[in-house]
């Protein structure tokens, strides 16, 4: 389990430093498989057959079909990469290794001496660097990146905390996200009809 | 109890006016008919349960409605009577003159105001009767949100929209002050009913706080300075004689609502509590009456005189307030007469004054002034019965006007009894003067208004092809006429109406008042002297008028020979009488301060400039309160606003930053770091 | 019955009061004016004249000189001129707005003609009377606050009573400001003019004539009295010439009326937008004697 936790963090971190979309999607699908990984290894430990199911549910969608229709957008993207994003991949990098330390402290702190530490503040960590990414980049896309991960990361706090959430739960929130990402995908598709970039910051001449 | 039953009556009839609209919608003359005269009914039920309850004692009566809140009881104590009675009479004279001054909106959504109007006076009827904080906000919320509807009735007008709008600010600006008075009080308390709610169990910071919350928000329902905006732009906006409502008797609701809390609920409280309403009054009154003066729309006239006129009543209830703080029952009863008292002369005297404009505006279909004369030729009787208003609303011997105003007068000279010193002697000397001031300026006031209207030659096609106002309207007319002039001769059966009225209330004792001559007013001092008697009064009238016709006639009868008025020569017409700006010109130069009008003449020449100029003279005047208090709010705000605008930045990066921003912070707070 | 016996009183002798008034004026200027008793003649010569009537008035036009007429000698019952016949329905309060009544009616009637003359003389009179009601009132104020009443037979006991002081002078002065402007004299209006723009009653009344004008006349003739006899009665108490009562108020009337023509000829007639100032004066006075009582 540990592992996997190190690895999952390891993908985030990752994922702060690309540039190209199809990379992008390359290691949240890693990311996704690892996660239901962790998802199984929790499985044989509690033997509920319900995290089987969520491990699966997590396989098909988070790590198949999700970066198979993100995948899809980035090919008809063509040119698409980050360019400029607000802060650039360094400072990104560092803003990460940041959360990391905090996330820790705060793990630290509101829950001294548990036993799956590592695991939950992974999770945090995960969440901000999530957030951190929706924030720093411009490209549609990419945000689609960050919400998944701290899609991922709240997960990873579910499982590592209650031993995995009742199925009905799981369920919900894998429909949410799904729903969610479809949007943005349509929403990224039209604008690339429209003939104009998929630069979220373009998004700012809305304003009243 | 029969008042028990008449209430319940009353209820429902009004109740069933508004049903029969749904059922009578098709038809606009069968709506006019059964909504008036179910309204009339009930109307006059109130003035029958009214008095009842003055001849046969205090009745309790329950609701038939529960709300979470507990039952909801009504009480119609000597207070509520007395407002009871107003709008009885009131609404009876204005239901008679609704009859035929609805025939003008058969195709403006007739139904709608008819139903609008029964509902109106269910609400004020309930306001004045029910005992529990619930159900008094909810009848309050239900008056003020009626009566935006009928203002804002001819909706096609874009200053009746925006008058309504303001008007619906302002007053849901009171009901917070009210809302937030009451809850203070319950709180305080625990509970809900008005007979448990007393102000000796808060603390002393608390009934302050209560105190200006009451204030200010019946206030703002009255008109009173500085919350008054809503007043002059509201009452013109709706048809005549729901202004005619309006101001007669809706605002005497929040006097209603002041009297319950200062004299019921608060009890005598500390002696700036008298002193703060004593100054807000008295600009009140002088603003109003500036502003009356100086406007030359009618129903704006008659507005801002109805602010005058609540500043006069809270120059009652204002030294009342000082001489209960300082336990002078007597004189403290004679105040809260006065103010009573006149608060039923202005619900007659005004609402005979807007049906008067309502019959007007219906004749010549303008209410500007300059736009009307000679109407005393084509209007007769409406032309009497404005002039009885007039003379009624500038207080003037016989009308009742004049009592009203004389016990006001009485109870500000006794006010250096209870505040000691040199001061107390400036302060009521001061209040006397302005106050003969506001007197003087109401009268000019009207002087301009009805000669303006009514005499010399019509100034406008329109005013010469008026007619005579229908025979319905008045009778309406007539009757508040009539009450204008007995109530103004036979003052001791009123005094003893108001003298029973304030009998059970800490503080005050009113048995003074109540003399047993019926024509007499006495002002209950240690001198057995000292008052007036309206008999006497008359009296020496007629003897003047008969020595008058006497000499008159002392050298035969009188030959009259028709010349035309001089006008150095020329044929007189209607461009050289006198205008209503100009009447009003020196007392806008003299109150230059306050009112700062601007004056622009621009002359529009044709090709010859030796025959043929137009002068254009226009007069722009600042609207005091608007301009220096409610502007700069204004301004404040959208500033405000303009300020926190930069926060949305329409980036979806910046919205997800204040999330994240907003996580961090809870995560290392709520781990106590 | 006395009080009818004083409005008759009142009423008789104020053209007299008025003719007197003139005559002094015209000694003081160095001229020959006309007779005591002229005003008499001239009332008499009116009311046997027809009038004309412009057919623009209404019956308001008509009934106005007999409200005037009425209001003033109902007024003139009210004053308490024997200081003891106090019939305790005397106020002040009474007698000012019973001739704010007359003002009324005959503003009424100045704007009933249709005339410019008319209106502009009504708006300046009721210019003048907006701003001599609060002046008025605060200098009855100081002598009732002192009575603790308004009613005039007591405010003319308690001034009876009391000493003279500072304070009471000022009130004196003050008043008799307020009775100049209350009486249409110089320096507030010129009451011997008939040119338009120079006065504020004439103006007012420049459509009346015959019977009609005789009562108007008359009836300010009457007004006059009684605002100097309202003077004398709160401002110069007590047996000042040691002989009997009524003459006694007869030459304190002479008194009044010197100091008026006196007043008339010194000054000039103000400008209509300085009378302000000057009744301010009198509201000063009034506070001022408020303060020092």
């Amino acid at each position: 389990m540990n592992i996997l936790t190190i690895l999952l963090l390891f993908t985030t971190l990752l994922l702060t430093r690309v540039s190209e979309l199809k990379t992008a999607v390359k290691i949240i699908a890693i990311q996704s498989l690892m996660l239901a990984m962790a998802c199984t290894a929790v499985g044989l430990e509690t033997g509920e057959v319900q995290i089987y199911v969520a491990a699966v549910l997590t396989v098909l969608i988070k790590a198949g079909f999700l970066p198979y229709v993100l995948r899809n957008i980035v090919n008809t993207l063509q040119h698409e990469r980050e360019d400029h994003p607000i802060l650039n991949i360094s400072y990104s990098s560092l803003i990460a290794c940041i959360a990391i330390v905090l996330s820790y402290g705060l793990i630290d702190q509101a829950l001294p001496g548990a036993g799956s530490r590592d695991a939950l503040a992974t999770a945090v960590a995960m969440t901000l660097i999530g957030l951190q990414l929706i924030i720093t980049r411009r490209q549609a896309v990419m945000q689609i990146m960050g919400m998944i991960t701290m899609e991922n990361g709240i997960y990873l706090v579910g499982l590592s905390v209650t031993k995995g959430f009742p199925l009905i739960i799981e369920l919900g929130v894998f429909f949410d996200v799904l729903v969610a990402v479809m949007v943005l995908s349509i929403l990224t598709s039209r604008l690339k009809l429209s003939g104009m970039s998929t630069d979220t910051s373009i998004l700012k001449k809305l304003k009243g | 109890m029969i008042a028990g039953k008449l209430y319940y009556l009353i209820l429902l009839l009004f109740s069933t006016g508004i049903v029969s609209v749904f059922f009578t919608r098709s038809n606009a003359k069968l709506t006019n008919y059964t909504a008036h005269s179910i309204a009339l009914v009930g109307s006059t039920l109130a003035i029958l349960c009214a008095s009842f309850v003055f001849v046969q004692g205090q009745v309790d009566v329950a609701l038939p409605m529960a709300l979470p809140f507990g039952p909801i009881g009504g009480r119609i104590d000597y207070l509520s009577a007395y407002f009871l009675l107003m709008i009885g009479v009131v609404g009876v004279a204005t239901t008679i003159y609704a009859f035929a001054y609805s025939q003008e909106y058969y195709h403006c959504r007739l139904p709608l105001m008819a139903g609008l109007y029964n509902t109106f006076l269910l609400s004020m009827v309930l306001v004045v009767t029910v005992s529990h904080v619930v159900a008094f906000i909810m009848a309050w919320e239900v008056m003020s949100v009626v009566s935006f509807l009928l203002v804002n009735h001819e909706y096609e007008k874009k200053s009746n929209t925006r008058a309504a709008y303001i008007y619906v600010v302002m007053t849901h600006l009171g009901t917070i002050f009210i809302i937030t008075a009451f809850l203070l009080l319950v709180g305080g308390t625990g509970s809900m009913d008005f007979s448990q709610l007393k102000g000796n169990l808060v603390s002393e910071n608390v009934r302050n706080i209560i105190f200006i919350c009451a204030l200010l928000g019946f206030g703002t329902k009255a008109g009173m300075v500085p919350v008054h905006i809503w007043l002059p732009r509201a009452h013109p906006a709706a048809p005549s004689h729901i202004s005619a409502l309006m101001s007669g008797v809706m605002i005497k609701t929040a006097i209603y609502g002041m009297c319950r809390f200062f004299l019921e609920f608060l009890g005598p409280g500390p002696v700036w509590w008298g002193i703060l309403i004593l100054v807000l009054a008295i600009i009140t009154a002088v603003i109003g009456a500036l502003y009356a003066f100086i406007e030359h729309d009618i129903k704006r006239v008659l507005a801002y005189s109805s602010v005058e006129n609540i500043g006069i009543i809270l120059l009652g209830i204002g030294a009342g307030m000082v001489f209960m703080s300082k336990q002078e029952p007597f004189l403290a009863g004679m105040a809260f007469a006065a103010a009573l008292y006149h608060v039923f002369n202005h619900a007659i005297f005004k609402s005979l004054a807007f049906m008067g404009a309502g019959a007007v505006l219906q004749a010549a279909h303008t209410k500007d002034i300059e736009q009307l004369g000679g109407l005393i030729k084509k209007m007769p009787y409406t032309a009497v019965f404005c002039l009885v208003s007039s003379l009624a609303i500038a207080a003037l011997p016989p009308l009742n006007g004049f009592i009203s105003e004389w016990l006001t007068f009485q109870g500000l000279l006794f006010l250096p009894q209870a505040l000691a010193g040199i001061t107390g002697k400036a302060f009521s000397a001061l209040l006397m003067a302005l106050l003969g001031l506001t007197g003087a300026l109401a009268a000019a006031c009207f002087v301009t208004v009805f000669g303006i209207t009514f005499l010399a030659k019509p100034r406008s096609k329109q005013a010469k092809e008026a007619v005579e106002a229908s025979p319905v309207m008045l009778v309406a007319m007539g009757m508040l006429a009539t009450l204008c002039m007995a109530l103004g001769l036979w003052p001791g059966a009123m005094l003893a109406i108001v003298s029973q009225t304030l009998m059970n209330f800490p503080g005050i004792d009113s048995n003074g008042l109540a003399s047993h001559n019926w024509s007499v007013v006495a002002a209950p001092t240690n001198q057995s002297d000292g008052g007036i008697s309206t008999v006497v009064i008359i009296l020496l009238l007629l003897s003047g008028c008969v020595v008058a016709i006497v000499l008159h006639s002392l050298f035969g009868k009188e030959k009259v020979v028709a010349g035309e008025t001089w006008t150095c020569g020329i044929i007189p017409n209607y461009h050289m009488e006198y205008t209503a700006t100009g009447f009003s010109k020196s007392i806008r130069l003299v109150f230059k301060s306050i009112v700062h009008s601007h004056y622009e003449t621009v002359v529009n020449s044709n090709d010859n400039q030796y025959h043929g100029r137009k002068l254009f003279y226009h007069v722009r005047i600042r609207y005091l309160f608007v301009s220096v208090f409610y502007n700069p709010i204004n301004k404040g705000i959208i500033r405000s606003a303009r300020f926190m605008k930069s926060i949305q930045t329409g980036s979806v990066q910046m919205y997800v930053g204040y999330i994240m921003v907003v996580t961090v912070v809870i995560l290392i707070w709520s781990t106590g770091w | 019955m006395l009080s009818l016996i004083q409005v008759l009183g009142v009423i008789l002798l104020a053209p007299l009061v008025a003719g007197i008034i003139k005559t002094v004026k015209a000694m003081l200027q160095n001229r020959r004016g006309p007779k005591v008793f002229q005003v008499y003649f001239d009332l008499i010569k009116l009311l046997a004249k027809d009038s004309v009537v412009s057919p623009t008035v209404s019956w308001i036009f008509k009934l106005a000189p007999y409200i005037y007429f009425a209001s003033t000698a109902a007024a003139a019952a009210l004053v308490p001129v024997v200081a003891s016949q106090s019939s305790g329905l005397g106020d002040v309060f009474t007698l000012i707005y019973l001739l704010a009544l007359g003002r009324f009616f005959l503003v009424l009637a100045s704007l009933d003609a249709g005339s410019a003359f008319g209106g502009m003389g009504g708006a300046r009179e009721m210019f003048i009377a907006i701003l001599v009601e609060p002046a008025l009132l605060l200098s009855m104020m100081t002598i009732a606050f002192k009575a603790q009443s308004t009613n005039l037979g007591l405010m003319a006991s308690s001034v009876e009573s009391s000493s003279l002081s500072l304070a009471y002078v000022f009130a004196a002065i003050a008043f008799f400001i307020i009775l100049l402007a209350e009486t249409g004299r110089i320096p507030v209006d010129n009451p011997d003019t008939h040119l338009e723009l120079t006065m504020i009653h004439e103006g007012m009344i420049l459509e009346y004539s015959g019977r009609s004008l005789a009562l108007i006349l008359w009836a300010s003739a009457a007004k006059q009295l009684i605002m100097m006899l309202l003077f004398i009665v709160l401002f110069l108490p007590g047996n000042i010439f040691g002989t009997v009562m009524l003459s006694d108020i007869a030459l304190k009337v002479l008194l009044v009326a010197v100091a008026i023509g006196i007043a008339e000829t010194s000054t000039n007639k103000l400008r209509l937008f300085k009378v302000p100032s000057f009744l301010a004066v009198s509201c000063i006075l009034s506070l001022l004697a408020l303060v020092a009582q």
